[in-house]
Parts: structure tokens; sequence; C-alpha cells
């Protein structure tokens, strides 16, 4: 009920304001917590456990986190939208806002930076200036060439958005672990997915 | 209060994961849960719904969100839950009631994603293969804390 | 005064070494140099002997800390410090230990050519030894690094480093 109202006011209000305090609000008050090291440290188990186990292929790695994340994320965002209760997205500007202001709020507890749109506004970027996943991380050497450590977040990017009919491809430009300036994961959206339409309708 | 039915559909449209009818107000556990029988009235019901809320949505005009939230006939009132993902959750019941929608939502947000998309040993998509999309699926939500606590939520309502 | 520092391992295995000096500061000798990773190692016996000690009056002169088990019964990691625990012909040995077993020693030379015997100033070598154990801390939570591993990381070398230069080159 509250999730309902909340919606109502986020999508009535300036949209740019109320989906920042909308999120906080759910991050604060719907949201369980947990303690950031164990998170973390699950995190990099993983990963590196995938390392050893793919025998360092990195290749292997990435796309294998990935499909984890794949996973999470076409369920992560029942879970999302049951606490928010927002409707679908009228713009890519909009999805993107609702990304870095609720998704990323609400999940990790940062709100990444949107920009470097392209210039038919169908592909941006998201800077991350705080990742909780790698907090402690170094990169063993022959991992900076090739491993993006925090890919499982493409992945649930990508199934989130594909469950609400948003069919993208999400990848990593750049990340600091790597010696980079920024993190930096880029959304492109190759179409707007049509619902099924039952035979006989069109 | 007395609520009749209780159905999900997936984004397959069409395909009917969840159903439940109570035939008798006087005992809870009566009536029908994930049964064959109800499949013809599951097409039905969707077919309502879905023509009902492309009409409306066609005439709100375009690019606003307009979701059709309760469908009142003569005997029975349907109340409905599209959600972003493409899922719908319909409550049948008696005309008394104006408004479920905190009941859809609590199925939705406190029911279903805990039951159902925690578990990660069940579906999040029940059409296993493109042959059983478009209403031709057949699996049902079985997982028995998804029952249970629809039983537990739903049953004091049934009367 | 230069300073010869070494984390030694669970195992008795070195994990990081690092010799500390200074321009306006004296190094070691070279035949002295080499000795280094043997007098620290002589030195790990005393540190074992310390660690089960539970009486406060000990052997150890300096730091005014008791036996390692002493720690059971306070919360802080005060005690890991054990203070100056050998001296070897005007050198003098300090360590430190860590919960998990992790040692860590270091060898402090005489500013001059070994005339006067070395003199350990607590505070700061404390303060130094805790916060290494801190960048320690964060190494161990990197998923790459396994435990007992040598540490090859250049950033923990350098911010070793530069706490040495902090707390110990002055």
């Amino acid at each position: 009920m509250s999730a309902n109202s909340a919606s109502i006011s986020a999508s009535s209000a300036g949209p740019k304001k109320s989906l920042k305090t909308f999120g906080d609000d759910i991050w604060k008050n719907k949201t369980a917590k947990i303690n950031a090291e164990l998170f973390t440290l699950t995190y990099g188990s993983i990963v590196s456990q995938l390392c050893t186990d793919f025998e360092r292929d990195f290749k292997k790695v990435n796309s294998q986190l990935y499909a984890m994340g794949y996973n999470i994320g076409v369920r992560l965002i029942e879970d999302f939208l049951a606490r928010t209760a927002l409707p679908r997205c009228d713009s890519l500007a909009q999805t993107s806002e609702v990304i870095s202001k609720c998704a990323f709020k609400i999940f990790l507890n940062v709100t990444p930076q949107v920009g470097n749109w392209s210039n038919n506004k169908d592909a941006f970027s998201l800077f991350l200036d705080e990742n909780p996943l790698s907090d402690f991380v170094e990169l063993p050497m022959d991992a900076a060439k090739e491993l993006w450590y925090s890919n499982i977040l493409c992945g649930v990017l990508r199934g989130a958005l594909e469950m609400v009919q948003m069919d993208c491809d999400v990848w990593f430009v750049n990340d600091v672990l790597r010696g980079g300036q920024s993190t930096e994961m880029r959304v492109k959206l190759n179409r707007i997915m049509k619902d099924e339409i039952p035979a006989g309708e069109d | 209060m007395a609520i009749y039915s209780f159905w999900i559909f997936d984004r397959h449209l069409g395909n009917c994961i969840f159903d439940r009818e109570w035939t008798l107000k006087s005992n809870q556990s009566s009536g029908t849960t994930n049964s064959k029988l109800n499949e013809d009235t599951a097409k039905l019901l969707y077919g309502m719904v879905f023509s009902l809320r492309s009409i409306s949505q066609k005439l709100s005009g375009e690019g606003s969100h307009n979701e059709i939230r309760t469908i009142s006939t003569g005997k029975y009132r349907a109340h409905i839950l599209c959600t972003a993902s493409g899922l719908w959750f319909v409550l049948l019941s008696d005309l008394k009631q104006e408004d479920l929608s905190h009941v859809l939502r609590y199925l939705y947000s406190e029911i279903y994603v805990k039951t159902v998309v925690h578990n990660w040993f069940s579906p999040v998509d029940f059409a296993e293969s493109d042959s059983e999309k478009r209403g031709q699926g057949f699996r049902k939500i079985r997982n028995r804390n998804f029952l249970a606590s629809v039983e537990r939520f739903l049953g004091p309502m049934v009367n | 005064m230069p300073c010869y520092f070494a984390i030694i391992g669970a195992r008795d295995n070195p994990i990081y070494e690092a010799e500390f000096t200074s321009q306006q500061l004296n190094s070691f000798p070279p035949e002295l140099k080499e000795l280094n990773p043997f007098i620290l190692h002589a030195s790990l016996d005393i540190i074992e002997d310390l660690q089960w000690q539970v009486n406060p009056q000990s052997i150890n002169s300096g730091g005014g800390s008791g036996g390692f088990l002493r720690s059971r019964h306070s919360n802080n990691n005060g005690n890991c410090y054990l203070g100056k625990i050998d001296h070897f012909y005007g050198l003098a040995i300090t360590g430190y230990l860590s919960y998990g077993n992790m040692k860590f020693v270091m060898i402090h030379s005489s500013n001059g050519n070994g005339s006067t015997p070395a003199q350990v100033e607590d505070g700061s070598v404390k303060n130094f030894y805790q916060e290494v154990h801190e960048l320690f801390v964060k190494t161990l939570m990197n998923p790459f690094y396994k435990l007992n591993d040598p540490i090859t990381s250049p950033v923990f070398d350098s911010k070793v480093r530069t706490l040495a230069r902090r707390y110990l080159l002055k």
C-alpha cells in the first residue's frame, strides 16, 4: 500500500528529485542490510574460485559472472518491482534514472552517475564512483588485462531489463581495478521487445 | 467479504501459472487448486482482461500509463494487478469489495516474490520452451510454501 | 636508524620483507645485511615463548606489555605489541604478534657505527606495527590473496614504506 502511494508521488512530482528521495526512502525503510565485509568477501571468494576453476581463463570467468548475474537479474527485477511498484518507463532517459537512483541505491546503496549519452540516445554509461563489490580488491597481474571483476553487474542489468521488455547490451568499458580513471558500465538499448500477443490478435 | 478465486498469469500471455477456486464458503479448503478443469475458465478470464486492458489503454492515448484495476459485472468483481514485468494477478470477489489492490500487492510482494522468486529451485519462467508460450503453457506453481502462504492469507477472506 | 622489517607467517615462512633506509642515515653494512634474516628468525623462538606467557612478569624489558595471552581479558589489540624481545650485538629486535599468529618482526640498528646500542622508541614503533597490521588485514580481505602466501602487491609495499618514513626514519 505504502509503495503504491509512494510511486504515485514519485511520478507526479518532478521526476529527478523525487526518484532520489524515493530510492533513499526504500533503502532506509524497506531494505534488510547485511554486513558490507561479508558481502564483499562472499563475492570475492566467488570470483577467485571461478578464476581457479577455469584455470585462469578470464574470458570464461567474465562470461560465467555475466551468466550468474543474468540469473540474478531476472529474479531481482520482481523484487525491485514489488518494492517500488514503479510502472514501465517511457524513455531510456527515465530508465537510466531509475537504474541509478532507485535500483543501485536499493540494492547496493550507491548512486552511479549517468552520462556519456550516445547521439541517438540509445546508449548511456553508468559511472560507479564507489563499487561495494570491489572493496579491498587488487587484481593479480595476469588478471588485470582481461578480467572484469564486477561483470556480474552487467548480467544483472541485462536480465532485469529483459524482463521489462528492453533488450539491452551491457558491458564494462573501464574499471579502476584495471588502472582506469573511473569505473564505467555501458548500457545500449537494442530494441524494445513487444509483449507477446495472443493468437489471433494483432 | 467473499473471494471466489485467485489467478496468476505469466508473461507469456495467457499462461496461467496458478489458479485457486473456492466453491464452498463454509469450507475454506474446498474447491480446486491448479485444476485442469479451470483451463478454459482461465483462458476466458484472461481474454476478458486482455481485451478490456488494451481497449482502456488505447482510449487513454499513447504514452501514458493506464492500467486496468477492476472489472465489475453483475455478479462479481475482478481485481487486477499487472506488474511491469508482465505478470498478472487476478482476484475474483463479490461486489462488496471495492478495492483489493492492497491484497494483490501483498500477494505479489510478500508471497510470490518471497516464496517463488527468491527460491532458486523454483523457475522464474514457467514456459520451458517456445512451444509453451502464448497460452500453451501447462506448468504451475507447485511450491509448497507458496501454496500454504496463499491459503493462510486468502483463506480467512473467503467467507 | 635503518631497520629491517619482515612478516613471518604461521608456518614460519616469510611473507614480506623490507629494509628501511634513508639518505641521511647509514644503511646496514653489507656483511650484516645478509645476516638480517637469520637474526630475525632466531628471535622467533622468543616470540613463541612470550606468546604462551600469561604472567605479566615476563622477560621483555620495554613496552610494558605482559604476555600475549593476557589479551583474552582485554578487548583491544594493545598487547599485540611485544616490545623489545631480543638484541644482537647492539641491534635491537622488536616483535608484534597478530591474533592470526602472524609475526611481525623488525631489527633496529643504531644510528652510528654500532658503537652505541640501538634505542627503540616504543610509542612510534608500536604505532607503526599497528598500522601495518591494519594494512595486512586489508590485504587479507583481497579475494586474490591466499593466507600465508608472500605479499607481492606493490601498493602494500609502498604503503608500508610510507609508514616507515613517518614512524621510524626520523
